[in-house]
């Protein structure tokens, strides 16, 4: 189930291109929690199920990872990708080793 | 009476340097040899227009394709595609700059080395160590998207 979705934006030549980040309910496993998240690159999708002891930490790991996934992409390099202003972060964590990567209000996540 | 044992000698009349022996065979070769070789001495050798050929012939050249006096795309109808192919390099470049980065390690790499840790994490005991385990997973995983070294999974 859907329960959260950030559009972010990509300028284009052609005019910006919407790239939704979705994160879906925490879901119970064998043993532990996953939950899914997707980003839907105008290349391709990027879909991962982010696992944790419970839901709680599979949802915050799942929001690590959209970090992870978005600031090692070539569309951060590239300077076109936005959520609210160019330049001033997308709002979501990364991973601890990722911290540096972070831009403007990110770095105060 | 002295008898002298005459002994030519076996090296050659002037001494030669290994440096000069080897150019002197890979000037013996074809340029195509030549460039299997030694692709640095061939580039040396036959310079600047070999290069341009090399790099017309990857960048899939058309010299047929109207160009103004700067050798630019000229406009004629092709301007348009001139931006785009300007833009399409941009974006290789881009994303050859991230696979780069990734050193040489594909994302279905770092898909499958979550995966693996994932069965790994899903057997520790107790609790608070696999927690820690699946937090250390998600910081592998992100290092491995980023190209960064990856960190040890000793939770």
């Amino acid at each position: 189930m859907l329960i959260a979705t950030r559009v972010l934006k990509l300028r284009h030549s052609t005019g910006d291109v919407e790239i939704p980040v979705r994160i879906f309910a925490p879901e119970q496993r064998e043993v532990d929690w996953a939950c899914r998240l997707e980003v839907d690159w105008p290349d391709g999708k990027f879909e991962i199920a982010a696992r944790g002891i419970d839901a709680v930490q599979a949802l915050y790991l799942a929001l690590q990872l959209a970090g992870a996934q978005i600031y090692s992409s070539a569309h951060h390099a590239s300077g076109k990708l936005a959520w609210l202003e160019f330049g001033k972060g997308y709002g979501f964590p990364v991973t601890n080793n990722l911290r540096d990567l972070l831009v403007s209000e990110d770095k105060k996540l | 009476m002295i008898l002298r044992k005459s002994t030519k000698s076996v090296y050659p009349p002037r001494w030669r340097s290994r440096a000069e022996q080897l150019r002197s065979y890979l000037d013996s070769l074809s340029p195509d040899e030549l460039r299997k070789v030694r692709p640095a001495y061939y580039w040396l050798r036959y310079g600047q227009k070999a290069w341009n050929r090399e790099c017309a012939r990857k960048a899939n050249f058309n010299p047929d394709q109207p160009r103004d006096d700067f050798g630019r795309w000229a406009d004629s109808g092709s301007g348009r595609q001139a931006t785009r192919a300007s833009e399409s390099l941009d974006e290789n470049l881009s994303e050859s700059f991230v696979a780069a980065r990734r050193r040489g390690r594909s994302i279905a790499f770092c898909m499958a080395q979550y995966a693996i840790d994932g069965l790994m994490c899903n057997s520790v005991e107790p609790v608070s160590r696999r927690a820690t385990c699946w937090r250390q997973a998600a910081e592998r995983l992100g290092n491995c998207l980023a190209g960064r070294e990856i960190p040890p999974l000793n939770f």
